[in-house]
């Protein structure tokens, strides 16, 4: 028998309306799947479109922005096929997002515990006091003491603030969460808390987790998959273990050799690989692979034609894919 | 004889004193203080990089801001190539002034989103110092200077640069007009305040080149502060980590990194993600955060927190020893 995955996210893409009638594609033909009680981790230089995925599944996208095409599958059911109203079964409630940023955006008048209350009784009909109740379990759960419901934010030290987040979030028991960045702001220590904290919660509740960070490090140490993203697209995707140690797209190969890594080496003469030049602007996409500007393997082809995320060759039964054109021999011996 | 350290600190210590109520000053209770700098020595030869290191709200920020005057020390003593630094502007005689000092020595901050004037241009930001100690005898060097000094950032060429305002560069690019700015006045010292911690792992790898190359071509020296570990193994050539206000570990980094004696170090590299998932492996996860330096506990002031504590840590207060390898750590099991 062989599990189904929770989320399958097909050829999605996104598209934002700029100003003078402009478009940026945000996200171009983005699929991955999210297994049920799993880690999987969305990674990729800012603007990469790690946000958008995330928006996009969830439908909470800006008024500006736009799916063009894809499908996304929860359980079986195409998202995008659902009216607002329908979708509302679902959001919250079966999937729940804790966003990049949030925890300093929590309003600083209002103690700590009403806020969580008030999330729960936005999606739930509950009587207040069952709310009530469900507040003190969920800041349980987050390793905050029940007395603390009645501070304010700014009483809160950033690692406790984070944990509220994490509480709201799942207010309705959400099976899949999307946390974006929750660790970024956070000293390593209250890092390492936090992300202890969800993978004990994940445990707990059976919880699949998409987490998205800039952070190559926070990723190996948490996610069973990873998808890296450029410019809006998939550059590579599997399992963590063949994508860290078999990289195969010259992006997360390069990706890899800038991060500053302790278990490779400690030597402060010589100096850290860099990627030159910038991600591409959306509004002015490079024809062919949107790496090839960057890219120190770019062949001719890589600037003329896209490449296709394909399978790579691997034992058993772990998936792994990339686009990239080296990888696709056929090509290069026809070309 | 070898010349002199282009920074010495010796035994310096900040405290705050905290806001005193009405009620609590007619009891004549004594007012609590904040010791966020307590007993801090180090020195810094030329052309070398001191990385310190430790958790939010141990007093690194304390100590830079002290160190140029911004914050008055409560005892102790700075020297900048041997000269004693005035504590404030009295025009001591045999002191270096702290006008001159801030010629000399340079700040860079963490955030190149915040430390930079929307309303100026990248000319304007780059000038003002030069500007303000009015280095530049007229509009033509001021030109020359500010152009060579974005160059050296890697801002090349300067004149694509120079009318353009900050919002119009990528992160990577604002922060290198920070470290030119700072770098116009050909400083001795550059303090650098978690210059990289909020940028991406490409422009983050090539802010760090950019200070090495500065270091080597410009011999100029560098304290370098973070909370992340992961950064310091590629930088730095001394490795200082604090703790509630004082160094518990100092030394070589390469000797520091891969022979840790104070628990707490042992604790901070265990938390650095590492980006392998091959090589996941057991995290000393401290709980709680750095406690607040008004209550100090007696004793070892790591004991509440140590995983290895024993009876004695409680009452002996530890003290920098000497472990070889001209590496030393405050800790009773350290030898
Ligand atoms: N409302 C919007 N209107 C126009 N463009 C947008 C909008 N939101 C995002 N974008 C663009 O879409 C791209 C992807 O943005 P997104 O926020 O998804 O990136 P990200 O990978 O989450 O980056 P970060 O790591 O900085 O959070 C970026 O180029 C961004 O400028
Ligand atoms: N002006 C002040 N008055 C009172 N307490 C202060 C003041 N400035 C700093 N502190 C306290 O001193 C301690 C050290 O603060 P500092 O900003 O130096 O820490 P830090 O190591 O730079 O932390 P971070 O990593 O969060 O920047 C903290 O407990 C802080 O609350
Ligand atoms: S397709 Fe070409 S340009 Fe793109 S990553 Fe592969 S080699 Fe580089
Ligand atoms: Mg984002
Ligand atoms: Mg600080």
């Amino acid at each position: 028998m062989t599990v189904q995955p929770l989320l399958s996210v097909r050829h999605l893409t996104t598209e934002f309306q700029l100003a003078g009638k402009q478009i940026a594609r945000a996200l171009e033909d983005v699929s991955f799947d999210v297994m049920p009680g799993k880690t999987i981790g969305l990674v990729g230089e800012s603007g990469c479109g790690k946000t958008t995925t995330l928006m996009s599944i969830m439908r909470l996208l800006p008024a500006s922005g736009r799916i063009t095409s894809g499908n996304v599958y929860f359980n079986g059911i195409d998202l995008l096929t659902l009216s607002e109203h329908e979708m509302r079964a679902h959001r919250w409630k079966e999937m729940s997002i804790i966003f990049q940023g949030a925890m300093n955006a929590l309003n600083p008048v209002m103690k700590i515990g009403d806020q969580i209350r008030e999330a729960i009784l936005l999606h739930n009909l509950m009587p207040r006091n069952a709310a009530e109740q469900r507040v003190g379990e969920l800041l349980e759960l987050v390793g905050i003491p029940r007395l603390r419901r009645d501070l304010y934010p700014h009483q809160y030290s950033g690692g406790m603030r984070q944990r509220a987040m994490i509480a709201m979030a799942l207010a309705c028991s959400p099976d899949l969460l999307f946390a974006d960045e929750p660790t970024t702001a956070l000293d390593v220590m209250i890092q390492a808390q936090v992300l202890e904290l969800l993978k004990e919660i994940q445990k707990k509740l059976g919880l699949a987790i998409v987490l998205v960070t800039h952070d190559l490090g926070v990723v190996a140490e948490m996610c069973d998959d990873v998808v890296v993203m450029y410019g809006g697209k998939v550059a590579e995707y599997g399992s963590a273990e063949l994508v860290y140690n078999q990289p195969q797209h010259p992006y997360t190969q390069r990706l890899l050799e800038a991060f500053p890594d302790l278990s490779r080496s400690i030597d402060s003469s010589t100096d850290l690989a860099t990627i030159p030049g910038t991600p591409p602007r959306l509004n002015a996409l490079p024809p062919g692979c949107r790496f090839s500007p960057r890219c120190h393997k770019s062949m001719e082809i890589c600037t003329q034609i896209a490449p296709d995320l394909i399978a790579q060759n691997t034992a058993g039964n772990a998936q792994h894919l990339a686009a990239c054109h080296l990888l696709n021999k056929l090509e290069i011996k026809n070309s | 004889m070898s010349a002199k350290p282009v920074l010495e600190v010796r035994n310096l210590f900040k405290h705050f004193p905290m806001r005193q109520s009405m009620l609590d000053m007619l009891r004549r209770r004594q007012a609590e203080v904040v010791c966020a700098v307590d007993g801090v020595s180090f020195s810094l030869e030329k052309g070398e990089v001191l990385a310190l290191v430790g958790e939010s709200g141990c007093g690194k920020t304390t100590i830079v801001r002290t160190l140029i005057g911004l914050e008055e020390a409560t005892s102790g003593e700075i020297l900048f190539k041997g000269q004693e630094v005035e504590s404030q502007n009295q025009n001591e005689k045999n002191k270096i002034s702290l006008k001159q000092l801030r010629q000399r020595v340079q700040i860079v901050f963490q955030d190149p989103y915040e430390s930079l004037d929307p309303r100026a241009t990248i000319f304007d930001i780059v000038s003002e110092p030069l500007v303000v100690h009015g280095m530049a005898a007229n509009r033509d060097e001021l030109h020359a200077r500010v152009k060579m000094s974005l160059e050296e950032a890697g801002l090349r060429p300067a004149e694509d640069y120079l009318l353009r305002y900050p919002h119009e560069l990528s992160g990577g690019q604002r922060q290198r007009v920070v470290i030119a700015a700072a770098m116009v006045l050909e400083p001795e010292l550059l303090l650098a305040d978690e210059p990289v911690s909020m940028l991406d792992v490409s422009i983050r790898a090539e802010i760090l080149n950019l200070l090495n190359a500065l270091r080597r071509s410009r011999g100029i020296s560098i304290l370098f502060i973070t909370h992340d570990l992961g950064t310091v193994g590629h930088f730095a050539n001394h490795l200082a980590v604090m703790y509630l206000g004082r160094i518990v570990e100092i030394g070589p980094t390469a000797e520091v990194l891969k022979n840790p004696q104070h628990p707490y170090t042992r604790a901070l590299l265990s938390v650095v993600p590492v980006p392998n998932p091959k090589l996941r492996r057991k995290m000393i996860i401290l709980s709680g955060e750095t406690p607040n330096p008004i209550n100090l506990p007696n004793g070892c002031r790591f004991h509440p927190r140590c995983p290895l504590a024993m009876d004695e840590c409680k009452l002996n207060d530890q003290h920098l020893v000497d472990v070889g390898n001209k590496h030393q750590a405050a800790c009773l099991l350290a030898q």
